[in-house]
């Protein structure tokens, strides 16, 4: 049996000085390369918002006077206070609610013998390929006054209604159910690769399974945790949707309720979105050095280390099936509930409440819609062939900066700052920016899928750098070492050792990325030109023409084929690893 | 503005037919046919449905003339953004645009308009050719109150704007919260113009005072609310969603409730365009004979007089009503009418 490093001795940090460091760092070249690679990525874009939020802008949609206007504005209404406080309770909770369900979901999933822990992974390959468009409003309708939920209450002899969706609640409840898959996956990374060995030293030390979790399980997860709950936080402080599809029928008013009708206004008011987006990077700045000075500490929770390793699950009485429960619940609210909704409202000609007469007009119309329309082949491959280029790009890069900045390398610092920036870049202000880049750029990039492939490269790095960042701090350094030692230089080490350790990471990684990049409309429209149509377009082309009904049945037609897409490109993986990789 | 007198217009322009008709269905010139070919294919920025009205227009005009229409589906904003962004770059790809009216002034603003009125339109109503050229109207559309069926029948319904004071409909009417002519601002600006200054400002207050349900999202999204039994009367939402819902046995219906809010859709020529041509003779067969029966085939009341309406109701001539135009003139959320309207909007409602 191994002794399971808590490893406090072994520090992390390179012991030179950075300075002596920078010139002794065989790796120096390749971190430099990726500097400049993730510099000319992330800052057009960037300096982009912060010039939008400085600047008027003219008729012409350039740049005009310089004006401080766009931040009074966020400070106008009077009421920036309660404003705050709510975009504050919103985030927060938000966040709670995805890391309590996912991270859970994910310790069961990965750590015991409960029952039903399969569909956990298929729900999440399900529910990531369906898009928001179709999402939150399904969810109105189920919590809605005249949803089932309500409908029920009624029948069971209630009045009024149960549960009022157009409240803090029902917003808190339909942003972290959307965030569940991704807390989810990023947790089960963590688990998978943890050392089930000091859980096992635990229950052998007597320990109850609540007293393991509390001083074993969840410490370890901590750093995963952390970087999970920081990315939901910040995404929903900044989400404008669900507080404006959902909040404005309470009167409630959050910090970025305006945002959603400044860039819909005509001409949009980028500005406004964009000095709300450099405002919150300030506070974000100081919630990252929080988050640097964990990690800091970052070899404490390294626990792949050279020794024999292999995760068992935890063996559970009949607590397994209440921890089957819990999956099943999951699997509930984050896909059945919604599936059949968008379901219903698919198959009744008009959106209409769930009643026993109802069911005599079903009609599978809007699907024959859908199917009998041809255009959709070009759509599909264009789709595919962004969104997979789009996860390919970002994974290769991604994985190396993920190592170097966990192995704290020279320029780990400026490589962490600048993954992290793209979180702050609202997509309208990226759009924008990569449209002014390709209208400039030498080589002809305007209105082809290059353009598209490099935006999302740009908004998935954040995303991606999780995945890879966690793996690799999990990674002790003694397996890396003796790579050195025998011989291998630092790329061959990076190819032969690091990559394969970190493949579960990475391939979870692609298909998050891959699957919300094909479902993504905002970038997507912008920067598709007439020969470049992906299916966001056609999605939004339903949206603003059709009956909600047949966005219904596209985005369930569509969720359905990238399910399939996703399941058999998992299944390959499987079978080429020889089973090692659980998504 | 809007009274019987457009009807009239229209009604008289529809009798007219006869004696125009030649004229209406002129080809257009051999030399633009020819220097439309000579360019090849034209570039549509839309956001109408593509496969009811997009690809069957640009399959028809490829198939009479042999030129390929390019379209990419857009919302105003990126519209705008798109084109201001190409013009800049001095790499202008788009040829036309079309608009629910929001867009015209900003581009107009950003001299990115090539003033041009096809042949095709000489008798359409004057509405749909401004003296301005800077767009031609395709269709227009009616904004009205609609009511669920199920929860309110006709007898009880609101007849007219008055009528939506009664303190019975407090709590029970929904608008969308679209901030421009097609939506709240709209109504006021509709009001406004039908009662005067003094008598719409004392009616808007009293109706503010009705609590209307601000719901996110555009008409579509409302009609549904009131579809469902979530709200009972809807405002400022279009007569033929209804007639479309109402087809598939949904309990809805719309209310004469006159004037009418009439918004226009519009297209407009790309200044510096590449294919100034083809985009030329693109409109003139989108005002043809021809390309009003594909509007007309996917629900929209065409403004071509030759072309009915495929239900006759929704149409001012054939449906009888008043209406409030609401062109794209005044649809501009950075000038006045539209920002008091939007003003009275935020303070009221």
């Amino acid at each position: 049996m191994t002794i399971v490093a808590d490893g406090t001795q072994q520090d992390a940090r390179p012991r030179a000085s950075e300075t002596a460091h920078r010139y002794r760092d065989p790796l120096w070249l390749l971190s430099l390369a990726m500097v400049v690679i993730l510099g000319c990525l992330v800052l057009p874009p960037f300096f982009t918002l912060v010039r939008n939020s400085l600047f008027e802008l003219t008729p012409n949609g350039s740049t005009g006077a310089f004006t401080l206007d766009n931040f009074a504005r966020l400070a106008e209404s009077g009421k920036v206070l309660q404003s705050a406080m709510n975009s504050f309770i919103f985030a927060s909770l938000s966040t709670l609610l995805a890391i309590l369900l996912g991270g859970t979901l994910a310790w069961i999933v990965e750590r015991t013998n409960a029952p039903f822990r399969d569909l956990a992974y298929l729900m999440t390959v399900v529910s990531l390929s369906i898009p928001g468009v179709i999402y939150v409003p399904a969810w109105l309708f189920f919590l809605g006054p005249t949803g089932p939920m309500n409908d029920v209450y009624r029948t069971l002899g209630g009045s009024g209604v149960l549960f009022n969706v157009n409240s803090m609640a029902g917003m808190v409840l339909i942003e972290g159910f959307g965030w569940i898959p991704l807390t989810f996956l990023l947790f089960a990374a963590s688990f998978r690769s943890a050392n089930a060995e000091l859980e096992e030293a635990a229950i052998m030390s007597g320990a109850s399974v609540l007293d393991m979790m509390r001083r074993i399980s969840i410490p370890l997860a901590a750093p995963a945790g952390l970087a999970a709950a920081l990315f939901v936080f910040i995404r929903s402080l900044q989400a404008f949707e669900i507080p404006k599809l959902v909040g404005t029928g309470a009167g409630l008013s959050l910090l970025t309720t305006d945002i959603y009708d400044s860039i819909r206004t005509v001409p949009p008011q980028i500005g406004h979105a964009s000095a709300f987006s450099v405002a919150l990077t300030g506070l974000v700045a100081g919630l990252m050095f929080l988050y640097s000075r964990l990690a800091l500490n970052a070899s404490r929770f390294a626990t792949v280390t050279g020794k024999g390793y292999k995760p068992r699950p935890l063996v559970l009485g009949w607590a397994r099936w209440v921890c089957g429960g819990v999956v099943i619940l999951n699997v509930l609210i984050v896909l059945v509930l919604p599936l059949l909704t968008l379901l219903w409202i698919a198959v009744t000609p008009f959106v209409r409440p769930v009643r026993l007469a109802a069911f005599s007009s079903l009609t599978g119309e809007n699907f024959a819609l859908v199917l009998s329309d041809d255009r959709y082949l070009e759509l599909i491959t264009n789709t595919l062939t962004v969104s997979a280029s789009a996860a390919t790009v970002t994974m290769l890069l991604m994985v190396v900066c993920g190592w170097l900045v966990a192995r704290r390398r020279v320029y780990h610092a400026v490589l962490d700052q600048m993954t992290a920036l793209p979180m702050l870049i609202p997509s309208i202000v990226l759009s924008v920016a990569m449209m002014d880049l390709a209208l400039r750029s030498p080589i002809p990039l305007y209105s082809t899928l290059t353009i598209i492939v490099i935006a999302f490269v740009v908004h998935y790095i954040p995303f991606g750098m999780r995945y890879t960042f966690t793996g690799a701090l999990q990674l002790h350094k003694e397996l890396e070492e003796s790579a050195g030692v025998c011989g291998a230089s630092p790329m061959v080490m990076l190819r032969r050792v690091v990559i394969p350790l970190l493949l579960p990471s990475i391939i979870a990684g692609w298909l998050f990325i891959f699957l919300n990049a094909s479902r993504d409309l905002s970038t997507a429209i912008i920067l598709s030109g007439p020969d470049t149509k992906t299916i966001a377009v056609a999605i939004f082309d339903q949206a603003i023409n059709g009956q909600f009904s047949e966005v219904a049945a596209l985005g369930l037609l569509w969720s359905m084929m990238m399910s399939v897409v996703a399941m058999a490109f998992y299944f390959l993986v499987q079978r080429r690893s020889g089973g090692s990789i659980s998504f | 503005m809007q009274t019987r007198r457009n009807i009239l217009k229209l009604a008289g322009a529809a009798l007219a037919i006869s004696a125009v008709g030649a004229f209406a269905h002129a080809e257009p010139s051999a030399e633009l046919i020819e220097a439309a070919k000579a360019e090849g294919e034209v570039v549509w920025y839309t956001g109408l449905i593509v496969n009811q009205v997009v690809r069957p227009l640009a399959d028809g005009f490829a198939e009479k003339y042999g030129i390929e229409v390019k379209y990419a589906t857009t919302s105003d904003a990126d519209t705008l953004l798109k084109i201001t962004s190409q013009a800049r770059a001095g790499k202008i790809e788009a040829d036309l645009f079309d608009t629910p009216g929001t867009a015209i002034a900003p581009m107009e603003a950003a001299g990115l308009i090539e003033p041009f009125v096809p042949d095709a339109l000489a008798n359409y109503d004057p509405m749909f050719r401004p003296e301005s050229k800077l767009y031609d109207g395709i269709y227009t559309l009616f904004l009205t109150t609609t009511h669920n069926t199920d929860l309110v029948s006709a007898e009880d319904a609101p007849k007219t704007y008055e009528d939506l004071l009664d303190p019975k409909w407090k709590g029970q009417m929904v608008w969308s919260d679209t901030r421009g002519v097609s939506g709240p601002p709209g109504f006021i600006g509709n009001i406004l113009k039908t009662m005067g200054e003094e008598k719409g400002m004392d009616y808007l207050r009293k109706l503010s005072a009705q609590d209307i349900i601000r719901e996110p999202g555009n008409q579509r999204v409302t009609i549904d609310k009131v579809i469902t039994g979530q709200h009972q009367i809807g405002l400022m939402t279009y007569n033929h969603h209804a007639v479309i819902s109402q087809g598939k046995g949904a309990p809805i219906a719309w209310i004469k409730m006159e004037p009418l809010v009439a918004n226009l859709g519009a297209i407009a020529l790309v200044k510096g365009a590449p294919h100034p041509n083809a985009a030329k003779l693109f409109l003139e067969y989108l005002f043809s004979v021809e390309g009003a029966t594909i509007i007309r085939d996917a629900n929209y009341p065409p403004g071509n007089p030759d072309v009915p309406a495929k239900e006759p109701s929704i149409s001012p001539i054939t449906g009888n009503f008043t209406f409030t135009l609401l062109p794209p003139e005044v649809a501009s959320q950075d000038a006045e009418p539209l920002k008091t309207w939007l003003k009275i909007y935020d303070e009221l409602f």
